[in-house]
């Protein structure tokens, strides 16, 4: 028995040699990742990219996500239901079952009539954040893109040189920024920031922007002059910053520099995703969260009656003094939910995205991957969150001033009741 | 040696303020959703061993009551990021 154990211990212990190859091979890939084959330094952007425009609205890549989502969902519902069976069977099976778990949740934290009443939106709005947030785990999400060329105007603080002039193109590996100090341009052009008394607003701004934007052209034509070898003849430009005609100048040197970089077949860019995760552009959030609020009040004024609903809210002052403050602070508090739900929802799924960008970045290879495994799990989390916070919310709006309308013959043996009755 | 030439030197310039106030704003933002974490947890587990049976109850609601408290620290990451990126 002695024996067998030590023998049991040595097969998982490092002196086996598969382990020891193992661990060693793991070594040599992080090694060789962190000093050959860097990731790109993540440029974070709060604001979704823009990639179209259709007349007046903006394409940004969130929403081409947001679709994508859609026709996914789609497609499962309807190879879920060809064929049915009454013995569910493969992905009829893994529905159903994902349904009624969502079902019992319903039912048992908001009775039998109104769990099956919430249940159609409950099960939207979890079905389309999860699918949402584990989609952005694929692995083409954020690494293919457009080149988007910069000017001196419009650049972000950090671009790179690509090998293409257009068209698509990846991520790039052991990319060597191009970033600029957006301190060192806000303390030259700082003269320019408040205008002095008397002097008129418009044109200090109008000076302001033209420093800024020359800054960035002196920037971006020294750079590109130091490390691609262009001519821009940036030297030449004399002047002080804010001078129109030396702002001109800098910004004449830094587009010949970059249309230099064209001739030679590059771009001076920044590469605009197609796909992004669709939550981290604040108004898919916002949008779910409003609607779910408006069916919380459209539930509660379905089941009590508009004056009943608002009789919650608008208390009379002089009968019940307390009530009125309470009722104010529970109409702030009914708003507040919208800013909650969004900010929840949108800071988990843009804090899991700089996350993997980042963790990608300081090591490529295989140090990710826990931080996957952790946004596996916060993306389907705060799906269920979201449809329970609605769940519950509901079944708040339904309950009657003072008494549970709703009774569930489970409720003993659960922990959750549907609808706490009011502070007095 | 006047006072405008000190601050720099201090880290007290709008870039350094900047950061400073990002950093300060996740990290005095994050004790308390931490703490508030773990308190609820260590009850979970406790509630967890009086009555093992009841697991799938007490799992679910510990996991709704920590992203209730979670969504705090969340606020202000989100603030640090927008101090940080967008300021």
């Amino acid at each position: 028995m002695g024996s067998q154990g030590r023998e049991e211990e040595k097969e998982h212990s490092l002196k086996n040699p598969k382990s020891l190859a193992i661990v060693f091979g793991a070594l040599v890939l992080l090694v060789v990742g962190f000093l050959f084959v860097r990731g790109p330094k993540p440029l974070i952007e709060i604001k979704a990219e823009k990639l179209a425009d259709f007349g007046p609205f903006p394409l940004v890549n969130t929403y081409v996500t947001s679709v994508t989502v859609v026709v996914v969902l789609i497609v499962i519902a309807i190879m879920a239901t060809r064929n049915i069976r009454l013995v569910p069977q493969g992905l009829q099976n893994v529905v159903e079952g994902v349904m009624e778990a969502m079902y019992n949740i319903c039912v048992n934290t908001a009775g039998e009539k109104n769990g099956r009443r919430f249940f159609p939106v409950i099960m939207t709005i979890f079905t389309f954040i999860w699918i949402a947030n584990w989609m952005a785990l694929l692995p083409f999400f954020n690494a293919i893109g457009a080149v988007e060329r910069v000017n001196a105007e419009e650049f972000k603080n950090q671009a790179v040189v690509f090998g293409k002039t257009a068209g698509v193109s990846l991520i790039k590996l052991n990319q060597k920024e191009l970033s600029f100090d957006k301190d060192a341009i806000k303390a030259a052009c700082a003269g320019y920031d408040t205008p002095p008394a008397g002097a008129s607003a418009a044109e200090f701004e109008a000076k302001h922007a033209s420093c800024t934007e020359g800054q960035r052209a002196l920037a971006i034509a020294t750079k590109l002059d130091k490390k691609e070898g262009t001519a821009s003849g940036v030297a030449a430009c004399s002047g002080t910053a804010g001078d129109e005609a030396y702002d001109q100048c800098l910004v004449k040197a830094s587009d010949k520099a970059i249309e230099e970089l064209s001739a030679n077949g590059k771009t001076l860019g920044v590469l605009v995703p197609y796909f992004r995760s669709m939550n981290t552009d604040i108004n898919s959030p916002l949008s779910i969260a409003l609607w779910a609020m408006i069916f919380v009040e459209f539930w509660g004024i379905t089941a009590l009656g508009v004056f009943a609903y608002a009789g919650k809210f608008i208390r009379n002052p002089f009968k019940d003094p307390i009530g009125f403050v309470v009722g104010i602070l529970e109409t702030v508090a009914e708003f507040a939910r919208i800013i909650s739900f969004t900010f929840r929802l949108f800071g988990n799924m843009l804090a899991g995205e700089i996350l993997l960008l980042v963790m990608t970045f300081l090591m490529p290879f295989l140090v990710a991957l826990p931080f996957y495994a952790l946004e596996t799990m916060v993306g389907m989390i705060q799906a269920f969150v979201f449809a329970m916070l609605t769940l519950v919310f509901g079944s708040l709006a339904v309950a009657s001033h003072g008494g549970h309308e709703e009774h569930d013959e489970g409720e003993d043996a659960h922990g959750m009741h549907g609808a706490p009755a009011s502070a007095h | 040696m006047d006072i405008a030439t000190i601050l720099p030197l201090l880290a007290f310039t709008d870039a350094g303020l900047k950061y400073i106030g990002a950093g300060i704003a996740i990290a005095l933002g994050g004790v308390a959703p931490a703490l508030a974490i773990g308190m609820l947890a260590g009850k979970a587990m406790e509630a967890l061993g009086r009555n093992p049976e009841a697991q799938p109850v007490i799992q679910s609601n510990m996991i709704l009551a920590i992203a209730f408290a979670e969504a705090i620290a969340i606020y202000a990451l989100v603030v640090a990021i927008m101090i940080g990126f967008v300021f």
